[in-house]
């Protein structure tokens, strides 16, 4: 079952963004609390966590739902009804207003930003960034979108985005940033995740830009929220790129049959990065290295608590 | 001389020619539309037919009736109301394979009932495919039950399934006297073939209420569904013209007998209206395009062999010997039955019942006063449609329904359609020998 569920949130997580999806998996979760026949409060716990166990297993795990779930098996434990989906309902509620709240505070927090006249490189089609243009648009600021072309499907979401807010925008093959690089005033970036070793994962292509325009000394902001960070001590397996062998592809033109490997995503140190946009504020690599550290610690007393174990 | 050397051969040459296109047919040796064409094509050169016969032994209401058909499902698919009415579906199922299954398979006897079964089953197999399998089930039953159900539903009206269009048009059967005279046979037949599939596959189709984690998963599928159908621009106008004129389209179908028009005039008025209401929505030449013209050619070959053995005189003679089989009217009964399905089980059935309606016409020459007669064209419908359930190849749906589920990654076997199919298309013959038994001795 977690093949085909890993399958399904990768499938969503592409179309919608992590934060977008969670809120989806979340609003599932109640569709399936209210047609569950429940037999008993035990039966009920035991039932999320096998969910849980699910989600732990999935490729790749999504850390803003596992953070969901440590707070509906807490609504689970700490309620006095004998059979609490109510309860439950109400928090999964209270969890999706609360991931809705953040993105706000990151537009928000966003504010901080100089937008007026700027040339912004964008290169992923992270919703967060999304958001952020879409309301300083609004707000009257003045600036430019240079788009770094990369898999054509993002491309041209962002390009439908940017058409459709009436933002003003060009877009560049990837590999052909060099010549642009004088006009570009800033690079956003969204990220996946930002794990244990201090490494965001990114959408792939992505390192290759940061690093041209850390060298550049151009600033890098990177969006995310608190809740998408890994909170669980990285194993051999998180380490892994999933590469998809195209084995037999065609070239255009001629019978030539050729390996070709595409990859997931990119792991980008936070080291080459300038800011940090969270929905708690703008933060520098070292601030956000403490507030990583001291999240981290705190759910590991969690995880000991539900499972008992290392991991 | 030479014409005294043909007509001398005239018998032999119309059996060989047909005999031969049955073959190649059969075993797809090239595609079917070419092949009825050129026997037609040498059956006039040889002169067994002249260029005026093989014309006027094409049924041009079939024709147009197929054509007008196809025309209304394509803009009515373009317009999105099969999208609109799966994610219904899927939405009401709320994720349960039980009610999945039974929704799905409700669904797709109801709508070939009224549309062609390839269609039906074009428009149904992808969605369930990504819908089951999305939620972790196996596809296998529900695929080899919409192929069953279409050609079940397809039996119930006179325009569901070319056998139909066929008899109804020919023997001058109203499109009323089809559900009439079938509802109850085919009602009886779905609820068995709906038990008969919950009870051989429980496992895969029980209710999931008690498991969560998998009521997570399939309500996480529905949302993923509910997004990108809500992401689709659908145009609601545009849906319900087509929606609209459909339906007055089959309403005109059950008050033939108070417009009386043939139906290709009804189905061919609804095409042309829709396409003057929509004219803006649609591209005619994308429209007609997709009208199936080798089929129409495939009717019109066949119409003119089938004329080619009724010209020499085989039919009639097949007619009379089989009436003189049995003075039983009740064992001829069964026999149509019987022979039509299972016939129809490993050959296409619309060759076979092309040949089989001038033979029963030619058995009326016999029986034509008996007041039961009207049986043996119920008996060739219901052998035909329901026998076509038999195996892989007995029909197109179950072809087509077979390749769609191979695109999208379930391996349906031979053997493996063959142990559901055949107890269970047994069971549907049985129900309608016994429904033919009750009407003839009873009412």
């Amino acid at each position: 079952m977690h093949t085909t569920l890993s399958k399904l949130f990768r499938e969503i997580e592409a179309e919608l963004g992590t934060h977008e999806f969670c809120i989806m998996a979340l609003e599932a979760l109640k569709s399936a609390l209210l047609q569950y026949k429940i037999k008993d409060r035990e039966e009920l716990q035991h039932q999320l966590l096998l969910i849980f166990k699910l989600l732990k297993i999935t490729k790749p795990r999504y850390a803003i739902l596992l953070d969901s779930f440590y707070k509906i098996l807490d609504e689970c434990e700490t309620s006095k009804t004998d059979i609490p989906i109510e309860e439950l309902i109400m928090r999964i509620d209270r969890i999706i207003v609360a991931y809705q709240l953040e993105k706000l505070q990151l537009v928000q927090a966003s504010e901080g930003i100089d937008f007026d006249d700027k040339s912004i490189l964008i290169h992923d089609h992270s919703h967060f960034i999304h958001s952020v243009l879409a309301s300083m648009n609004q707000k009257g600021k003045r600036f430019t979108v240079i788009v770094a072309e990369q898999n054509m499907e993002k491309t041209e979401d962002n390009i439908e985005f940017l058409h459709s807010h009436d933002i003003e925008y060009k877009v560049v093959p990837a590999h052909m940033l060099s010549h642009i690089e004088e006009t570009v005033d800033m690079v956003f970036c969204g990220a996946v995740t930002f794990q244990e070793n201090m490494n965001f994962v990114m959408d792939p292509g992505s390192k290759a830009i940061i690093s041209h325009f850390h060298y550049e000394k151009k600033p890098i902001y990177v969006f995310i929220t608190t809740s998408k960070f890994t909170l669980w001590p990285l194993t051999e397996e998180s380490h892994e790129v999933y590469a998809k062998p195209d084995i037999g592809y065609h070239h255009v033109l001629t019978d030539i049959e050729y390996e070709r490997i595409k990859f997931s995503h990119d792991r980008v140190s936070v080291d080459l990065i300038d800011y940090i946009v969270t929905e708690q504020g703008i933060f520098k690599p070292k601030e956000l290295k403490e507030i990583f550290r001291d999240m981290f610690k705190k759910r590991a007393k969690k995880r000991e608590r539900y499972f008992g174990e290392e991991n | 001389m030479l014409d005294a050397i043909i007509h001398h051969w005239e018998p032999i040459l119309a059996v060989g020619i047909f005999g031969v296109v049955f073959v190649a047919i059969v075993f797809e040796i090239f595609d079917k539309a070419i092949v009825a064409m050129a026997g037609a094509g040498i059956l006039v050169l040889t002169r067994v037919l002249t260029f005026e016969q093989a014309i006027e032994a094409i049924n041009f209401e079939i024709i147009a009736l197929l054509a007008a058909m196809m025309i209304l499902v394509e803009i009515a698919q373009e317009s999105g109301l099969f999208t609109l009415i799966n994610f219904k579906l899927a939405k009401f199922s709320k994720g349960n394979p039980f009610l999945i299954f039974l929704f799905f398979m409700l669904v797709t006897a109801f709508a070939s009932a009224f549309l062609d079964n390839v269609t039906t089953i074009l428009i149904v197999v992808p969605i369930t495919i990504a819908l089951v399998r999305g939620m972790g089930y196996n596809p296998f039953p529900f695929i080899i039950g919409e192929i069953m159900f279409s050609n079940i539903g397809g039996a119930l009206t006179l325009v569901g399934d070319p056998p139909n269009i066929l008899v109804g048009t020919m023997a001058g059967i109203s499109f009323n006297s089809f559900i009439v005279h079938l509802w109850i046979p085919i009602l009886i037949i779905i609820v068995l073939i709906l038990v008969a599939f919950y009870v051989i596959r429980w496992k895969d189709l029980k209710p999931i209420h008690h498991h969560l984690p998998k009521l997570f998963l399939s309500n996480l599928l529905l949302k993923k569904i509910q997004y990108q159908f809500l992401k689709t621009k659908l145009d609601a106008r545009y849906m319900i013209t087509v929606a609209v004129i459909l339906g007055l389209t089959i309403v005109g179908f059950l008050m033939q007998f108070v417009l009386n028009y043939p139906l290709a005039v009804i189905a061919f008025a609804g095409a042309i209206i829709l396409m003057l209401v929509v004219h803006k929505k649609i591209h005619v030449h994308h429209v007609l395009s997709k009208v199936e013209w080798p089929t129409l050619g495939f009717f019109a070959g066949l119409f003119v062999l089938a004329h080619g053995l009724e010209e020499v005189g085989i039919l009639k003679a097949i007619g009379h010997s089989l009436v003189g089989v049995t003075d039983n009217f009740a064992l001829l009964i069964l026999i149509v039955v019987w022979s039509a399905g299972i016939l129809s089980m490993v050959i296409d059935n619309i060759p076979f019942v092309t040949v089989m309606i001038p033979i029963i016409f030619n058995m009326q020459e016999v029986l034509g006063s008996d007041p039961h007669f009207s049986l043996l064209w119920w008996a060739l419908v219901l052998g035909a449609c329901l026998g076509g359930n038999g195996t892989i190849i007995g029909a197109s749906a179950n072809v087509i329904g077979v390749d769609l589920a191979r695109n999208n990654g379930v391996k349906i076997t031979f053997l493996s359609y063959l142990r559901y199919s055949l107890p269970l298309t047994l069971l549907t013959l049985v129900v309608s020998s016994v429904y033919l038994m009750v009407w003839y001795f009873y009412f």
